[in-house]
């Protein structure tokens, strides 16, 4: 690419309009065209400046960030990365912009003494880069806000059929609640979820996905129990293995270095899956920027477990499932629609599904058996 | 720092103070709001967003402390939270600003920052738990099983097993924490069946506490001399473990049930009556709410920067009047040159764009007084809920703009007044009641332009200077003889309050201390050359009247000559210009004085300031009628020269050892002109009523 990106930076802290534009200053192919400091005049600028792409405050008077993303996502069509705020109140407002169509976030910056600025400095800048690339998500998934019909049952007393490990990270707090969303509340499987998210964050995402799935999830504890028909998220900067137990299988919680530069890592948790379940293992890696979980699909494959790739088309950012597929570790792929009912199938007790052709195209996802393709809107 | 050079973190660091007062003044408004109207949604929102932003900019400056406290601080003042505590939400905003306050000072000149203990008690408070110290909240067993522990233990008691929960303190002096930890394992695990254990592994720091769950046939007391490593343990109990009423059918689903309750049973036993808040009623402070915002467009420049502009500006004000003496002498000389005609358009033109040029600049560092006012909702309050009044703040003119510089001057002795007129001026409930007053008092700040000044008065309904106490006060310490305090008028002797060293306060205050005030006050308006005055009456109330330049670099002036010497006075003071024959000066109480229509005015000879020498008295004398306030006196002058457009040169001390010249400026030929400081002419005629004493 010839030309800069143009970034319009909108932030209602003078000191974050001056940070940011600085920390990104550092990178030649990006180009600051301006600020803003609410979301009234970010809009106009929008208008003026015709950024590739916009940083977002989403706390800020006036106009706040969630509606002028509405607008954004209604007129514009420019790609959003929030800047976010690391609490529980910014984590809520983050996941609800995810969830109105910003193409992914990154934390603010906490320690400019320290290396941290750098490196969300270089996060941003890369999120950057690839929203420019990828334009604005194409769909917004519109998950019908299928409120619990009655207070939950005090939780799941079964073991489940099987555990399904979940690798995720750009794009993945919407494809997840989609996912999880479709599952029904007598789900046999249990999941264990890693999306890449800093602490904080994943309490209220899994809250989130709890409100609007019938399965139960919940933020993972270590020694919490794989039980049917529960989704366990790992929580951010911890890594997630599986160990299991005398009286049953469970969940541990472990501290060691980042892997992959994540912590959470999805390869941490395949590789425990593929380690402790051996042929029963299955592991799913959906849309994501990088390669974490790329060699857990590996090691879960020759493990003799089986291996979903989400299809690149339905995914925001595809490389994750990409290099999944381009080194062959992908057993099926299969689009995010059809996602839920493949899980349903090989979860399904009676049948402990193995398949073991590979079907490596997108294209061929469509004629797996027994499954019907749908789009959603 | 890997990142950002140096002077670009420092320059951050800039930013990220002068932003940060912006918030902790929306912070303190949001407050006072929230004070009047408890709950209101808009005021919590401004609060959140001020703490969010803090929180994120301290955090990104490296401000650890003040970046957490924010955090904690902002995680509380959810929508639901703060409904059901309305009314303790407003202490918790006006207490955190103090205290980031205090933080940002601490940052600023490279200390420790302050713990901000009090507000972390607030935040407990909100949360409902009790204001333990994270550490001490460690130190208490918990016994937090998790899933698996609690299927285990569940187990154990199905197989009818003895369970119990065992918290065991570690000696803090233990050698080793890893072997100390080990060596409480090994005692737990010869004790029983070990169900759960927390920690899990050895710790590489410190443990204070370990928890255990305990499978075993022996007695608790058995279990516990067992435990109790000597050296290793210090102190441990040993309990029967809850037990779960359990069917072997569905243990799980029991299990999770015992866990909800558990939750639940938290949340009531947490429950307490606040302590705070219930025995104070919001009162309104006055708050206007509808305050204009600042313009969307801002652009943040050093003040240094337009300081060289202005000077520069300055510069080509003396260059213009070079130019037209200039212009004016060609003009006498080649009267008939079509040139002439072309240079005076010229000239005229240059003179019309300078002037814009100057006003230009002018606005740059002219700010609306609004930005001095909103501080004292904030500081009427406090007084008033420390004194236990009710006192209301009314403000008025905070649209009148005023140079940046000496609104930064003024800020702390107009507090000062302010405070004052809360703590003193006001009476208290029941003194006012007795009087047939309304019990709540009111201070009254208002600011308005007057001519090339600007005037904010300070002003309450209070109780009034005691005039015969200041006069005593005033005599016992020496400031004035008892002859002297003979011939001040009321108005003159209630001045006196603000010569050095006089209180007339009997009681010492916290707020207002005694003794150090209004004199520093005096100092500060001099430094402005500004004047301050007052009146008072007993029983109605207290007016301050602070009048400052509206700008310090430059004025419109009439200049005149006196003994050969050139002066000036700003054209703003200059009420008339008069003459009079000598025989209309009259002499009163050692004073020249002169009638002009019904007033009888001090004349004033400038030439006493010089060496005395002895010349002759015109018949015919110019007078120039000078007024400032109220008060008016007239100048006798030699020349008059004209109207011109002085650019103020500030003087140092040294060069000039009377306070009736407040500065000096270079006229176009280079000549210097002395500024005379009117207000301080003024109050020396006031203080010091002999004529000759000028100088």
């Amino acid at each position: 690419m010839s030309e800069k990106l143009r970034v319009l930076v909108v932030d209602d802290s003078a000191l974050m309009r001056k940070l940011i534009p600085q920390v990104l200053g550092h990178d030649p192919m990006i180009e600051v065209v301006g600020t803003a400091m609410d979301g009234a005049i970010g809009l106009k600028k929008i208008e003026e400046l015709r950024p590739h792409v916009v940083t977002l405050d989403l706390e800020m008077p006036r106009m706040d960030g969630i509606e002028m993303l509405r607008q954004i996502t209604r007129k514009h069509r420019v790609p959003v990365i929030v800047v976010s705020a690391h609490t529980k109140h910014g984590a809520g407002l983050t996941l609800k912009a995810l969830a109105l169509g910003a193409f992914d976030f990154v934390t603010k910056p906490q320690d400019a003494a320290s290396g941290h600025i750098e490196q969300i400095g270089t996060q941003l800048a890369i999120k950057i880069k690839v929203a420019a690339a990828s334009g604005a998500p194409k769909m917004i998934i519109t998950v019908p806000s299928a409120k619990r019909k009655e207070p939950r049952r005090a939780g799941s007393t079964q073991w489940p059929s099987r555990v399904a490990a979940i690798g995720v990270s750009t794009g993945g707090p919407n494809a997840l609640q989609y996912l999880l969303s479709q599952l029904p509340e007598d789900f046999p499987g249990c999941l264990l979820v890693v999306q890449h998210m800093p602490e904080g964050f994943t309490e209220m995402f899994a809250k989130r996905l709890h409100e609007s799935s019938a399965i139960e999830v919940k933020e993972a504890q270590s020694g919490d129990l794989l039980l049917a028909g529960r989704a366990l998220i790992c929580p951010g900067n911890r890594h997630m293995r599986v160990r299991r137990m005398e009286h049953g299988d469970i969940a541990v919680l472990v501290d060691q270095p980042r892997v992959n530069g994540h912590r959470p890592s999805v390869d941490v948790l395949f590789q425990s899956v593929a380690q402790e379940f051996g042929n029963k293992s299955l592991a799913i890696i959906m849309t994501g920027m990088g390669d974490d979980g790329v060699v857990g699909m590996g090691a879960v494959k020759s493990a003799g477990g089986v291996t979903i790739a989400q299809s690149l088309e339905s995914c925001v950012v595809d490389s994750m499932p990409r290099h999944a597929m381009e080194r062959g570790f992908a057993g099926r792929v299969v689009s995010l629609s059809n996602l839920a009912n493949v899980l349903q199938s090989s979860c399904a007790p009676a049948q402990p599904a193995a398949e073991p052709e590979a079907i490596t195209s997108p294209a061929d996802a469509a004629a797996v058996p027994g499954v019907s393709r749908r789009r959603s809107s | 720092m890997t990142f950002l050079p140096d002077d670009r973190a420092s320059e951050l660091r800039e930013l990220f103070f002068e932003s940060s007062a912006e918030i902790l003044q929306a912070m303190n408004e949001s407050g006072l709001a929230l004070e009047a109207h408890p709950g209101d949604k808009e005021s919590l929102r401004n609060v959140r967003r001020a703490v969010h932003t803090l929180k994120g900019d301290s955090a990104a400056c490296g401000f650890r402390e003040l970046s957490e406290l924010a955090h904690a601080l902002e995680d509380v003042l959810t929508p639901e939270l703060a409904q059901e505590n309305a009314g303790l939400i407003p202490e918790v905003v006006l207490t955190a600003a103090d205290t980031f306050h205090e933080m940002l000072a601490a940052y600023r000149n490279h200390l420790q920052p302050p713990d901000g203990k009090a507000l972390y008690e607030h935040i407990q408070h909100l949360l409902r738990k009790p204001a333990a110290l994270p550490q001490e909240a460690a130190e208490r067993a918990r016994f937090d099983w998790s899933e698996y522990e609690r299927l285990m233990i569940a187990e154990a008691f199905r197989r009818g097993e003895s369970v119990y929960y065992l918290a065991m303190h570690l000696d803090p002096e233990a050698f080793l924490p890893a072997a100390a930890f080990e060596l409480a394992r090994k005692a737990l695990e010869s004790s029983g069946r070990i169900l759960a254990l927390h920690p899990e592994t050895a710790p590489v720091a410190h443990v204070g506490l370990v928890e255990a769950a305990l499978a075993s046939a022996k007695s608790p007391d058995w279990i516990r001399k067992r435990c109790q490593v000597p050296s290793v343990v210090a102190r441990i109990s040993v309990d029967q473990a809850p037990r779960p009423e359990s069917t072997p059918r569905d243990l799980l689903e029991i299990l999770l049930e015992s866990e909800a309750a558990a939750v639940s049973a938290g949340i009531k036993s947490g429950t307490q009556e606040s302590p705070l808040g219930s025995e104070e009623e919001p009162h309104d402070p006055g708050f206007p709410t509808n305050i204009p915002r600042s313009a969307e467009n801002t652009l943040r420049v050093d003040a240094g920067r337009i300081e060289v502009v202005m000077n520069l500006v300055g510069e080509l004000i003396i260059g213009k009047s070079m130019m037209l003496r200039t212009v004016n002498e060609f003009e006498r000389r080649y009267a008939k040159d079509p040139l002439r005609g072309k240079f005076s358009d010229a000239l005229a033109f240059q003179t019309r764009v300078l002037g814009e040029l100057q006003k230009s600049v002018m606005k740059i560092r002219m700010v609306p007084v609004e930005q001095l006012f909103r501080r004292f909702p904030r500081v009427v309050r406090d007084v008033a809920k420390l004194r236990n009044k009710e006192i209301g703040l009314e403000l008025a003119g905070q649209n009148t703009d005023l140079d940046k510089g000496i609104l930064d001057a003024l800020a702390e002795p107009l507090a000062h007044l302010v405070r004052n007129a809360a703590d003193h001026g006001i009476e208290s409930a029941t003194d006012r009641e007795a009087a047939g007053k309304p019990v709540r008092g009111t201070i009254r700040l208002n600011a308005y332009h007057e001519g090339n000044q600007v005037v904010i008065e300070v002003r309450d309904d209070g109780r009034g200077l005691n005039r015969e106490k200041i006069l005593q006060r005033a005599i016992q310490q020496g400031i004035v003889s008892a002859e002297e305090a003979y011939l001040l008028n009321e108005h003159e002797s209630l001045q006196l309050i603000f010569a050095a060293g006089l209180s007339t306060a009997d009681e010492v205050t916290e707020i207002s201390g005694r003794g150090v005030g209004l004199d520093v006050v005096r100092a500060a308006l001099d430094a402005l050359k500004g004047t301050i005055e007052l009146d008072s009456e007993r029983g109605k109330g207290t007016t301050f009247r602070l009048m400052v330049p509206l700008t310090l670099a430059s004025i419109q002036a009439l200049l005149f000559r006196v003994g050969g010497r050139l002066y000036a006075v700003p054209l703003a003071s200059v009420v008339e210009i008069t003459r009079i024959q000598s025989h209309e000066i009259h002499h009163l109480d050692d004073r020249e004085v002169f009638q002009l229509r019904e007033q009888v005015l001090t004349l004033v000879r400038l030439d006493r300031l010089g060496p005395k020498e002895k010349r002759e008295r015109a018949t015919r004398t110019f007078v120039v009628v000078i007024g400032a306030g109220s008060r008016r006196f007239g100048l006798a002058v030699d020349n008059l020269i004209g109207e011109e457009e002085l650019v103020i040169k500030a003087l140092e001390d040294r060069l000039i050892s009377t306070p009736m010249v407040s500065g000096a400026s270079i006229l176009g030929d280079g000549t210097v002109v002395l500024i005379l400081n009117v207000p301080a002419v003024i109050s020396h005629l006031s203080r010091i009523p002999a004529v000759g004493a000028i100088a």
